[in-house]
């Protein structure tokens, strides 16, 4: 058999492994290294992201023309929650895990994470947790109740389905692996930081993981509890009643605690992705990081201001005006620390010399696109327009252009800008630009008409609708599709690159990458540094202006 | 890297287009007229939302072009020349970064400010009261709308499938559910609010009349802002002057043109006679199979027409109309003027419906169908059906004789279909009752067995062949779901396990027990549960 | 229950700049965070569904007696007491005197035991005896129900404390887990002062207020 010549830590361990390819293939499966198990984090997001890209290019297809076209109610009923959970719980999060395990204990100096084991078994509770989040499919009995599951429509009466149990039990099992997770990256960075890496020094990367974790953690046990309070209901109808009103029990307590957790949530999804655009802009614009220390902080106000504005998602379910007025006024002052990262994002490349390789188109696509999100997110904070807006496709609109222009972006900078550490080859760099043109134009073909149909009363969920939404429908369908397409010439490159690319450079990006992972040689071996790093402080704080340093101090 | 034989034509160039492509769509988007625009017109509330959103959307269109701009220039500006630049390294900039901080602070507080604003001027209940009061109730999937006038009215409170109101009144709506979230939801009058089980949510709007739509294709250059500042809030829902417009009003104005599959707009409206304007209503929140098509219409009538209809509703209240309920139900395939096709027979001049002496043929075909016509008794009614019988034999030269929906209730007994007056609650599928039955007998087998056979017969009872589980009557079986029971029969205690359940829960319950573990006694629909209930109280 | 697995393992190697403290002690801390969350929202679901108006729920007094909160009282010193043992595992243990860490261990579990026996028999006479009469009074039936989810909940963290507890006295019995290592039973002993923390919570809020 032929012998398996590896680099890195992508190297068989053992003499066995070189020659056996199920050696080997265990070896990964098994692995405790951190990077291989970010690896596995990556491909497992892949695959559920074409399997959500799927079931999105189901919907659109029922919704390209008016009238039913090839699914009945109930089914297309269940599209949406199920779209909505692969790529929320098993695409954007696992693939920022992913790059978090691989880049994490390299960018803070450790030779691994705190808890390689725990690592390893938060990785293999997803993929059964996919299976029986998605029992559904195989039962044939899909909820049929959207990913939020509001009693009483999730509740055993109005959704008898063996189905929605399982996607129940599935949702908790996923909040257990991103938890063990959260709490493995918190001890890394806190407590394996390399000599000189103070928490100020950490790269935004880095910043971004330890926030998001902290979300994670404060937030995933919220929705944990609330989906038990929802699994004894459904179980044991007679006895528990938290949300059935007949019984004394109150149907927006479910709203509260499921929004506590998901409006975190869509902070867990993005905040990676702000430390993956601040690492490509700084690199492509030769810069340091224009105001890292505001950066991290805006970060740490994002996480906190996204644990005390859950009620913009419940403006119609009748709450009281005054408390409307408190969460409008959180929730619009979230826009501020956002605001601040676009423009520090602007600043850093003002001035500086800027290359356009596919990490940096994403990066450019992003600031570009998820501003138009962000902004009808401050639409949205007010109170009058989210009410007529509310459950329409301005809301569809709005959570694609952050989620999709946001995060999925973000993963794919993310994705081409450590490829070639990850991998050591090289991606194909044509192909790539091809790819982020399609996504760029297409993101909004798809999406941008869907604010119109939402101000023009087109709700959401709606398995046919009013023939003069029709037009609009078939654009979106048809771009939903070419998005889809030029998602798959992403596949295509990675999977073909890895066996036939050029090999990378240790610090490929030019040079220019000034954190540790761009230090030490491509692929990385299996822990990380042969000796233990020391950090080189950089400049992080303010200086005044006319200083070395400063916004206006004359070229030497 | 150069060594990419086909980037460099890409990235110089590329860029530049990307990023006119990246605004370009957006600007132009927000270029065509109308298209930004809110469609929330026809009340007072709805422009008030109209207006805001426009102040929102215009800063948020500065701001994005602000940001697009600076990145658009920074491209261009700072793109790399050659592969040893080395720009001047800053670090921040704190004058800078407090600059946009408190500029993006400025700008959530002035749209706060102005959000609170309308918040208050919307919500508010008027200062003059409300005119009537109109409680929407939402089940899967339909909506049921009480009509309640003040006590000095003299009218009295009725049951409608249609949102409809007078113009320029003060209307208090009053939104609820029997199952599920729902939400109502109608566009063009801004209205939108949960339909929440166990809670009575509140909104009020004053709807422009069918006069004023006179001046809604050019509100946008005769908005409110040139209006005087009113003195009070309620004032500026007023817009009497626009009343006065030159235009003569007569007879129904419709902007809806679709209203889902099982209503069907057709070309009759049952608003034909009024003079109205009729909108799409319809539900907003996921509640199960049909959420998408609980359409509505939102009709908006002049004062004179409403008080009309209203008497139309309190004295011919029993009377569907045929050719609507024909227009719905038959017309698909009878045609409109009732001829057929090649494969549906022609209703004009066919025996069955002439032959005075075939009348009950008639209705037993429609109630049972035959070949390819469906059955209609398990969806009409008797008066609905009745109606659409009496439509077909008086029209299109058609003499049959007329019926009355006694007739229709005759003939459903003596065919031994399931009896569906008029006005009564829309019957729940056995089977679905069966599902759900069985669902939630699982909370009781711990005691009475998967099978229904307890396993100690003197302390639980069995529930096959149970006589009071079997019983014609199911009183007595409410009664012991709901109340408990300490008997003779039934030692120990039976606790009030269904005292919490929904009627629609407590009957899919009974019809699972009446119907399973062999006995054979007939199902039990929500509404009788519902009057047993009653009783019980 | 994989933290407390995890605690159990050494990192690679604690970096140059780290807290001072054991990746361990830092994983407990995150993941009692996480478990303190968890506790909230049921707690927070408690609050709601209570304290609404006309709600009809019962006072404590009613519900359980005033024998059956004494009861539940004397639980909840016994659980203190476990702690307190606790803390004496840990002191002998800094001080090299295995065997009487060894016996305070088995008092901490012994109290937890307790803890879970008493709890077992208040549930049973709340089942057969109690709950069923405030039913037929026309209570709230989201009264037992948030009762058996949040004590339940705490319960099977007290079970698996004790599962947690046993098995570190059975580490210390064959010899693994020596003087050196302190910190293995500071962890367990966090885990455990935690779940008595939320204890006196979950007793104040179902039983006293």
């Amino acid at each position: 058999m032929k012998e398996i010549t590896a680099k890195g830590y992508l190297s068989p361990l053992t003499e066995e492994a070189k020659t056996n390819k199920l050696v080997y293939l265990k070896e990964w499966l098994c692995s405790t290294d951190a990077k291989r198990i970010g690896v596995l984090y990556l491909a497992f997001a892949l695959v559920m992201g074409i399997f959500g890209g799927i079931l999105s290019l189901l919907i659109r297809t029922e919704l390209a023309q008016h009238g039913s076209q090839i699914f009945d109610p109930s089914f297309y009923n269940a599209l949406p929650g199920m779209h909505a959970t692969a790529m929320i719980f098993f695409f954007i999060i696992p693939a920022f895990t992913g790059i978090g395990n691989f880049v994490v204990p390299i960018q803070v100096g450790a030779p691994d994470m705190a808890f390689p084991k725990l690592n390893l078994a938060a990785f293999w509770i997803l993929p059964p947790a996919a299976l029986v989040t998605f029992m559904g499919f195989f039962l044939n009995s899909l909820p049929e109740f959207g990913w939020t599951a509001y009693p009483p429509l999730s509740n055993n009466v109005y959704s008898g389905m063996w189905g929605a149990d399982f996607w129940v039990l599935g949702l908790i099992l996923v909040g257990v692996s991103s938890t063990m997770a959260a709490i493995n990256f918190l001890a890394t960075v806190f407590n394996m930081r390399c000599k000189g890496m103070k928490m100020f020094q950490l790269p935004l990367f880095t910043w971004s993981v330890v926030v998001t974790s902290f979300l994670i953690l404060a937030a995933t046990p919220v929705l944990t509890s609330a989906l038990l309070m929802l699994t004894f209901e459904r179980l044991f109808p007679g006895v528990f009643h938290f949300f059935n009103p007949a019984g004394g029990g109150d149907p927006i307590l479910y709203q509260h605690l499921f929004w506590f957790y998901s409006h975190p949530a869509v902070y867990i999804m993005i905040l990676p992705g702000f430390g993956v655009i601040s690492e490509v802009v700084s690199t492509f614009s030769r810069k340091h990081i224009f105001g890292y220390v505001l950066m991290a902080w805006s970060m740490i106000a994002i996480a906190v201001l996204g644990f005390v504005v859950w009620a913009h998602h419940m403006f119609t379910t009748g709450i009281a005006l005054e408390a409307r007025v408190g969460f409008m006024f959180l929730t619009m002052l979230i826009a501020v620390p956002t605001g601040i990262k676009i423009f520090s994002w602007l600043a850093t490349m003002w001035g500086g010399s800027i290359k356009f390789d596919t990490p940096m188109l994403f990066a450019v696509g992003f600031i570009a696109m998820f501003t138009i999100g962000g902004l009808s997110g401050v639409v949205l904070a007010s109170v009058p327009v989210d009410i007529q807006l509310h459950d329409t496709y301005y809301v569809v609109a709005h959570i694609h252009y952050v989620l999709v222009a946001g995060s999925m972006m973000t993963i794919f900078a993310g994705a081409y800008y450590w490829y070639p550490k990850i991998t050591g080859k090289m991606y194909n760099e044509f192909w790539g630009k091809i790819h982020f043109w399609l996504t760029a134009i297409f993101i909004n073909v798809t999406f941008f008409l869907q604010h119109w149909m939402g101000m023009k009363g087109m709700p959401r969920r709606y398995y046919d609708y009013d023939p003069q939404f029709e037009w609009a429908n078939t654009i979106s369908s048809l771009g939903s599709a070419a998005l889809f397409a030029a998602s798959l010439i992403f596949v295509v490159n990675m999977v073909w690159s890895w066996k036939s690319g050029e090999d990378a450079d240790e610090n490929h990006w030019y040079g220019d990458g000034v954190n540790l992972e761009w230090l030490i040689e491509t692929p990385p071996n299996h822990h990380n540094f042969h000796e233990p790093p020391e950090w080189k402080p950089i400049i992080r704080q303010h200086v005044s202006p006319d200083q070395p340093g400063g916004l206006w101090h004359a070229k030497d | 890297m150069s060594g990419y034989p086909y980037s460099k034509h890409i990235s110089g160039l590329g860029a530049l287009i990307a990023v006119a492509v990246i605004l370009l769509i957006p600007t132009v988007a927000f270029a065509v007229p109308g298209s930004g625009e809110f469609i929330a017109h026809y009340s007072g509330s709805g422009r008030e939302m109209t207006e805001l959103y426009n102040l929102i959307a215009k800063i948020c269109l500065a701001v994005l072009i602000i940001v697009e701009g600076v990145l658009l220039f920074a491209i261009i500006a700072f793109r790399r020349r050659s592969d040893d630049d080395r720009p001047v390294q800053n670090h921040g900039d704190l004058r800078l970064e407090a600059g946009w901080t408190l500029a993006a602070l400025g700008l959530q507080i002035w749209i706060g400010v102005a959000t609170i604003d309308v918040m208050f001027s919307t919500e508010t209940p008027p200062e003059d009261g409300f005119d009537m009061t109109i409680i929407a109730e939402a089940s899967q999937w339909d909506w049921d709308f009480f009509y309640e006038f003040p006590d000095d009215d003299g009218r009295e409170p009725f049951m409608h499938e249609d949102l409809v109101v007078p113009a320029h009144q003060n209307i208090n709506l009053i939104v609820t559910s029997r199952d599920v979230i729902h939400a109502i939801f109608v566009p063009d009058l801004g209205i939108k609010i949960d339909a929440v089980p166990g809670r009575n949510n509140r909104w009020w709007f004053r709807a422009d009349g069918p006069v004023a739509q006179v001046r809604a294709p050019d509100y946008a250059t005769v908005g409110p802002r040139q209006e005087p500042y009113p003195q009070t809030r309620s004032a500026r829902f007023r817009n009497d002057r626009y009343a006065a417009a030159d235009r003569v009003v007569t007879g129904l104005e419709r902007r809806v043109d679709f209203l889902g599959w099982t209503r069907d707009v057709g070309e009759v409206s049952p608003y034909e006679g009024y003079n109205a304007v009729e909108y799409q209503g319809t539900c907003a929140e996921l509640c199960g199979r049909d959420h998408w098509d609980m359409y509505f219409r939102a009709v908006v009538m002049t004062q004179s027409s409403f008080d009309r209809w209203v008497d139309d509703r309190l004295s011919a209240v029993d009377e569907p109309i045929g050719e609507a309920v024909y227009a719905r139900r038959c017309a698909s395939c009878h045609g409109d003027d009732g001829t057929g096709d090649d494969i549906n027979p022609s209703l004009v001049g066919a025996d069955r419906v002439i032959n005075p002496d075939r009348i009950n043929d008639h209705i037993e075909i429609v109630l049972q169908g035959e070949g390819q016509m469906q059955a209609f008794g398990p969806v009409l009614n008797d008066a609905e059906i009745a109606a659409v019988i009496n439509h077909e034999r008086t029209s299109w030269g058609n003499d049959g004789g007329t019926i009355d929906a006694d007739d229709v209730a005759a003939l459903r007994e003596e065919l031994g279909l399931e009896p569906r007056p008029f006005m009564a609650a829309e019957p729940t599928p056995t089977d679905e009752l069966m599902a759900r039955g069985e669902r939630i007998y699982q909370s009781c087998v711990t005691c009475h067995g998967q099978d229904g056979q307890s396993y100690d017969p003197q302390a639980v009872p069995s529930l096959a062949q149970n006589e009071v589980v079997v019983a014609e009557e199911v009183d007595e079986l409410v009664q012991v779901l709901v109340q408990g029971r300490d008997s003779d029969q039934w030692p120990g205690r039976k606790s009030p396990v269904a005292r919490s359940m929904t009627d629609l829960q407590l009957a899919s319950l009974l019809t699972y027990l009446r119907g399973s573990f062999g006995n054979d006694a007939p199902p039990v629909q929500p509404i009788e549960v519902t009057d047993i209930r009653d009783d019980l109280d | 229950m994989a933290p407390k697995e995890a605690s159990i393992m050494e990192g690679p190697g604690a970096g140059e700049e780290s807290l001072g403290v054991t990746n361990g002690k830092i994983g407990m801390w995150t993941f009692l965070v996480m478990d303190a969350m968890t506790f909230a929202g049921l707690l927070a679901g408690y609050a709601r569904l209570r304290w609404t108006p006309d709600s009809l729920w019962p006072f404590p007094i009613e519900a359980f007696g005033v024998i059956g909160i004494q009861l539940t009282a004397f639980n909840t010193f016994i659980l203190i007491c476990s702690s307190v043992a606790m803390v004496h595992v840990l002191a002998e243990q800094m001080r090299g005197n295995m065997d009487r860490a060894e016996k305070w261990l088995m008092a901490t579990i012994a109290g937890g035991l307790i803890f879970l026996g008493i709890q077992a028999f208040e549930w049973t006479h709340l089942i057969i005896d109690k709950f069923h009469l405030l039913m037929d009074a026309g209570y709230n039936q989201n009264f037992p129900a948030t009762f058996y989810l949040l004590t339940g909940f705490h319960g099977a963290h007290v079970a698996i404390g004790v599962i947690y507890n046993t098995i570190l006295l059975m580490g210390m019995r064959s010899g693994k887990v020596t003087e050196e290592h302190t910190s293995t039973t500071e962890i367990a002993g966090l885990y455990w002062h935690f779940v008595d923390l939320v204890w006196i919570l979950v007793f104040t809020f179902v039983y006293l207020i």
